[in-house]
């Protein structure tokens, strides 16, 4: 019998409404909704048991304490050990694969080897003067830098101080001691009267003031409204670049209202207070404020001797809560900028800004584990976040690297063939610091404006984490850590 | 295993602390396993389900004011907007935590719940997520990574719950311990401008906080019964909690 | 014309008259081409992912909602004259109901493939039919216009069915006759869902609490634009039918239905439209003086933005609302095609100005305290997507004209020229 059309029909529509009665369409369409949930090129977390283990950043010298959670080997969460980290560090795990990671030397931007560089440094080394320069002096890698440096021929230790260091040097100036061994002793502190120091924007590390704040109570005084003075539980509006005006006022008021005896600038107070934009009246209110809320101090972002001698009238140098000494701190150091005019080559630790060279220096070996800034001379891929032992120059803790690094990174303590003496706890302990001020410093005011510029463009894209950086374009706000631009 | 009673958990964010550092943004796209911004992406298309937000009283010199807002969903109790509008249940809220939950397994990528939102907190995935080769080893284990087409929000790092939570279980708990549970943003905070907690609890910090006379929430009229206070000591602060006629900007 | 030139005689109903192939096809060719443009930019946008359009986090909606809202607003008529034809019996009205189904079925199929494309998750749309929530207006909508587009489709099909080729296989012809017998249930259904799914697009607007410029108070579950948009819909599916035909008529040059038509669409819609602008005046009276100031905001704060000033609100109400309603109501005008067609013109571009204001302004405007008012342009990807629904539509309304019988009047009215001269480009 020949099939008919209708026949061909009737088969095809049964099929077709008996293809529902089998698991067919509901295997598929169980297959299609969870394939839609699960598409093969979307990263998954790596799979293996979660351990913390305990470590310290090394991104810059505040050295935060760190639980790290590990899983599979890498990293892959973060969290304060001794309190909460700064933006960076909470992305600080994903730097290591940041597009922009160095592991092959370049030089003069294009890539090279080990053994050229090697070759480059040891025919500076022989030719001279080499300089090496430590970003975070007082670490077990500091030791074998200045040993290099004693063993060398020609060879120089150089260290790179912070904002904060710098500012504190006409203090030394005064007091009579290296500026390595001064610190604030923000931890007992009751009042700071910032002159547009950026407090709560990375001051000091990026976290330090944070945790300090709001128990501490802050003044800020600023020609513009930053974070800090947002933040300050009050704001004194001054004229731009004028922090040493309004020093020197309040220098008058303590001496005129009997709060401290001493000096006089030689700038008469309503000049100083017209100069600083500040009315007579509020000038003596904080004068008055300084001084019955001790421990008190005043901070200023850029080094400014009246600010310093308006410390001392204050009687805050030396004092606790105040500008103290301690002991155990790093061996004094020539500061990067007082190196000689020219220099062979100068080696530049990995701990060193991308900004920071020696201007004198022919020939750089930059270690970094980022790529960023200038490519000029040898970059030279040092190990990145958590790759490398760390350790503390304020609590001698030394961490060992949790991560493993990748092929062709080397440490500039392997490179300098030395090796890291085993950790050993320093001393840190306040001591006793007596300071008078004989003269008012006759040093003229600095003048800019005192939020350095440093303080604001700081932080390039390129050695943050793609994620940190994104969040903070995506919330337009500045980073934290402020001036700490580190590689 | 025991249940617990149901919690309303809520936050209560001090203005008045909050330096603006960001950090809380970091941990909780680190902690969410957050993709980094795709290269094109704008303020307006990235994923931030915590934004702190930087607003100005419009005044100049020493008038100026500034306060920084993290802004995070605020997982609405009362008709939750989002909740009510997506059409295959994607979002619900959660009766026993009072936590808002998106499913983005569930999401079709509609976007109505986003239009539905009036705090402007939820995000959509407008890119496949990518990280930087490797970096995807760095993933949070406790997150599943969400794919492009869905919308996400804050989920109070529900993944930290679930820990918390089968940490209770395991000790044969019914209650979790408090101190287990902090989302990301909490714990991120230098200056403990957030306090997280169980609304419910009388005893909790977070309900003392939310109950005090600086504190408020925003868009309170609109009567969907936000958990997210905000506390301030300045009253034009306090004043930024409805769309009122003073002048402000966004800095 | 050269009947030579008619490659296609054989599928063109009899006693019609239809222009030549090559010159249909010429028309057709740069649609084809927007078409294939469009395609392209929905393959990106499918392919790559919505990044290729130009919304963000806060312009959720774009274009594309606008333009979902405005077809199936302007769809309406198809339910709306099956159910004034089957249910009210206006048999008169029997000249446009082709061609409105064909309408009906373009806007509600072109708003489908545009959702396919606007969605994240294309893969995972019908989870909605899995998961429904039943509490959300989209829910709502999404099943009724799934479902009334499969009744669209039943009422297609005996149209398509109806073509002198088709009809020379006798089961195709059974089969149409049965489905022709069901056409007047379908009616009835459709009016159901459309009332639904109309309801609903406002009510999707209407119901966010979030967005005060939006919100609306209501009857029980629906807020105030559930009623405003069905009878917005209603009121201008007649205008847009009205339009389209005469467009026709222009673009073929022959008389399609005759003027007592478009006289009682456009009393219908006059009639309706009033009614719509007195409601929509009671509602917005409500709106400002109760709804928007009780979750704390100013009245006329929503219109102090940009662009989106309260000569907004006048035009959508006065110049699109309320002017067309007494031109389509005032006989006289009434009587005169040229002001007919333009108060119909006028309807239809209020009804777009008014899916665009919910659909945009919403959005655009701030919320919380410390919000920017925020503005968005659409895309290349976005805007061509838009042109493949225009194309898709007339392409298809086009085939659908040349073969199918659309205007059961056209051959009794074949005499009358309706313009003086030649036939213009007829197709």
């Amino acid at each position: 019998m020949k099939p008919t059309r209708r026949d061909v029909l009737a088969l095809g529509g049964g099929a077709v409404a008996s293809v529902f009665f089998t698991p067919i369409p509901w295997k598929l369409l169980d297959d299609a909704s969870i394939w839609t949930q699960n598409w093969s090129w979307i990263p998954q977390p790596v799979k293996g048991p979660v351990e913390w283990k305990e470590s310290a950043c090394a991104l810059c010298p505040a050295s935060c304490g760190l639980r790290v959670k590990m899983a599979g080997g890498y990293a892959v969460g973060l969290s304060g050990k001794d309190g909460a980290l700064c933006a960076l560090g909470y992305g600080a795990h994903q730097m290591n694969w940041h597009p922009q990671r160095l592991t092959v030397v370049r030089h003069n931007g294009q890539p090279s080897t080990w053994a050229a560089a090697e070759a480059a440094f040891q025919k500076a080394c022989a030719e001279g003067p080499v300089a090496i320069v430590d970003g975070r002096p007082g670490r077990g890698a500091s030791q074998v830098y200045r040993q290099f440096a004693e063993k060398t021929p020609g060879a120089l230790y150089a260290v790179i101080r912070t904002p904060e260091e710098e500012a504190l040097r006409p203090v030394a100036a005064i007091a009579g001691v290296p500026v390595e061994r001064l610190g604030y002793d923000l931890e007992n502190t009751k009042l700071v009267l910032s002159l547009s120091a950026p407090l709560l924007e990375g001051w000091g590390g990026p976290q330090r003031v944070q945790r300090l704040w709001p128990a501490m109570q802050i003044i800020q005084a600023e020609a513009e409204l930053s974070r800090t003075g947002t933040c300050a539980a009050r704001r004194v509006q001054i004229k731009p670049g004028s922090e040493a005006m309004l020093a020197m006022a309040l220098a008058h008021a303590l001496l005129d209202e009997k709060l401290a005896t001493g000096p006089r600038p030689a700038m008469s107070l309503a000049e100083a207070a017209a100069l600083a934009g500040v009315e007579l009246d509020e000038v003596k209110g904080l004068a008055r404020t300084l001084a019955a809320q001790r421990p008190s101090v005043v901070i200023s972002a850029r080094p400014e001797p009246a600010v310093a001698a308006l410390n001392v009238l204050l009687g805050a140098v030396g004092a606790e809560g105040g500008i103290v000494a301690r002991n155990g701190a790093p061996a004094p150091a020539k500061s990067m900028d007082e190196l000689p005019g020219t220099l062979r080559a100068a080696l530049l630790d990995s701990t060193v800004p991308w900004d920071r060279r020696p201007a004198g220096a022919q020939e750089v070996f930059r270690f970094a584990a980022w790529r960023g800034g200038d490519e000029q001379g040898w970059m030279l891929p040092a190990p990145g976040f958590l790759e490398e032992a760390t350790d503390n120059p304020a609590t001698g803790a030394r961490a060992e690297a949790l991560l493993k690094p990748p092929a062709g990174v080397k440490t500039t303590v392997a490179f300098l063939g030395g090796e890291l003496p085993a950790a050993q706890p320093v001393e840190s302990a306040i001591v006793p610091l007596t300071c008078k001020l004989a003269a008012w410093p006759s040093a003229a005011p600095n003048g800019q404006d005192g939020r350095t510029a440093a303080w604001t463009a700081a932080w390039t894209p390129a050695v943050l984490a793609p994620l940190a950086t994104k969040l903070h374009q995506e919330s337009k706000l500045m980073p934290a850590g402020g001036g700490r631009r580190q590689a | 295993m025991k249940t617990q009673k149901p919690r309303r958990y809520g936050m209560v964010i001090d203005l008045d602390r909050c330096t603006g550092c960001g950090a809380c943004m970091t941990a909780c796209a680190a902690e969410n396993n957050v993709a980094p911004g795709h290269a094109k992406a704008t303020p307006r298309t990235g994923l931030t389900p915590m934004l702190v937000q930087r607003v100005s009283n419009g005044g100049a010199g020493a008038d100026r004011r500034e306060v920084f807002i993290p802004v995070t969903c605020m997982h609405c109790e009362h008709e939750t907007p989002c909740v009510t509008v997506c059409p295959q249940q994607a979002v619900e809220l959660d009766k026993a935590t009072g936590i808002v939950n998106q499913m983005p397994q569930r999401c079709l990528g509609c976007r109505y719940c986003m239009t539905a939102c009036a705090y402007h907190a939820r995000y959509f995935n407008w890119w496949d997520p990518e990280w930087p080769v490797g970096m995807e080893r760095t993933l949070n284990p406790g997150v599943a990574v969400r794919m492009r087409g869905v919308v996400e929000k804050c989920n109070f790092c529900h993944g930290r719950l679930h820990e918390a939570e089968d940490k209770a279980a395991a000790a044969g708990k019914a209650e979790i311990d408090p101190a287990d549970y902090r989302p990301a943003c909490v714990e991120a905070c230098a200056t403990q401008a957030i306090v997280f907690g169980d609304l419910n609890d009388p005893a909790s910090d977070v309900r003392k906080a939310s109950r005090h006379e600086d504190s408020f929430r925003l868009l309170a009229r609109l009567g969907t019964e936000p958990k997210v206070y905000y506390r301030s000591k300045q009253e034009w602060v306090r004043g930024l909690a409805e769309r009122g006629q003073q002048e402000v900007r966004r800095g | 014309m050269a009947s030579s030139t008619l490659i296609d005689r054989r599928f063109i109903a009899r006693g019609v008259e239809r222009t030549g192939t090559a010159r249909f096809a010429m028309w057709l060719a740069p649609w084809v081409l927007l078409l294939g443009v469009g395609l392209y930019a929905a393959y990106l946008c499918l392919y790559y992912g919505l990044n290729q359009t130009n919304m963000d986090n806060r312009f959720a909606f774009g274009l594309w909602i606008f333009l979902d809202l405005s077809i199936i607003a302007l769809g309406a008529g198809a339910f709306f004259t099956g159910f004034l034809v089957y249910l009210i019996k206006m048999k008169e009205l029997k000249a446009v109901l082709n061609s409105a189904v064909v309408l009906g079925f373009i806007c509600y199929s072109g708003a489908m493939l545009v959702l396919a494309i606007d969605v994240g998750q294309p893969a995972r749309a019908w989870f909605t039919f899995w998961h429904p929530n039943t509490h959300s207006m989209l829910t709502e909508v999404t099943f009724c216009i799934s479902c009334y587009l499969v009744v669209l489709s039943l009422e297609y099909i005996p149209m398509l069915l109806k073509n002198r080729k088709l009809r020379q296989a006798p089961s195709f012809l059974a089969f149409e006759h049965q489905l022709h017998m069901l056409v007047p249930v379908l009616a009835a259904v459709g009016t159901l869902l459309s009332f639904f799914h109309q309801g609903s697009l406002g009510g999707l607007y209407g119901v966010l609490r979030g967005r005060p410029f939006a919100f609306r108070e209501g009857f029980s579950i629906w807020p105030s634009t559930f009623f405003l948009f069905i009878l917005s819909a209603i009121a201008v599916g007649p205008s847009f039918l009205a339009l389209t035909t005469r467009l026709v008529e222009k673009v073929t040059g022959k008389a399609l239905i005759p003027d007592s038509v478009y006289q009682r669409l456009g009393l219908i819609s006059g009639l309706l439209l009033a009614f719509y602008v007195a409601a929509k005046s009671i509602d917005t009276l409500v709106w400002l003086n109760v709804t928007s100031p009780a979750v704390g905001f100013a009245p006329w704060e929503h219109y102090s933005y940009g662009q989106f000033g309260i000569w907004l609100m006048a035009a959508e109400i006065g110049l699109f609302g309320l002017v067309p309603a007494g031109l389509l109501l005032w006989p006289k005008t009434r009587a005169s095609r040229g002001w007919l067609m333009t108060a119909a013109a006028l309807a239809c571009c209020g009804v777009l100005l008014n899916r665009f204001i919910l659909t945009v302004q919403t959005l655009a405007l701030p919320t919380l305290a410390f919000d920017e008012f925020m503005t968005y342009t659409p895309n290349w990807q976005e805007v061509a997507t838009f042109g493949l629904v225009v194309a898709y539509g007339v392409i298809l309304y086009s085939l659908s004209y040349r073969y199918l019988p659309l205007f059961p009047q056209e051959k009794e009215l074949a005499g009358e020229v309706i313009e003086e001269g030649t036939h213009v480009s007829g197709r």
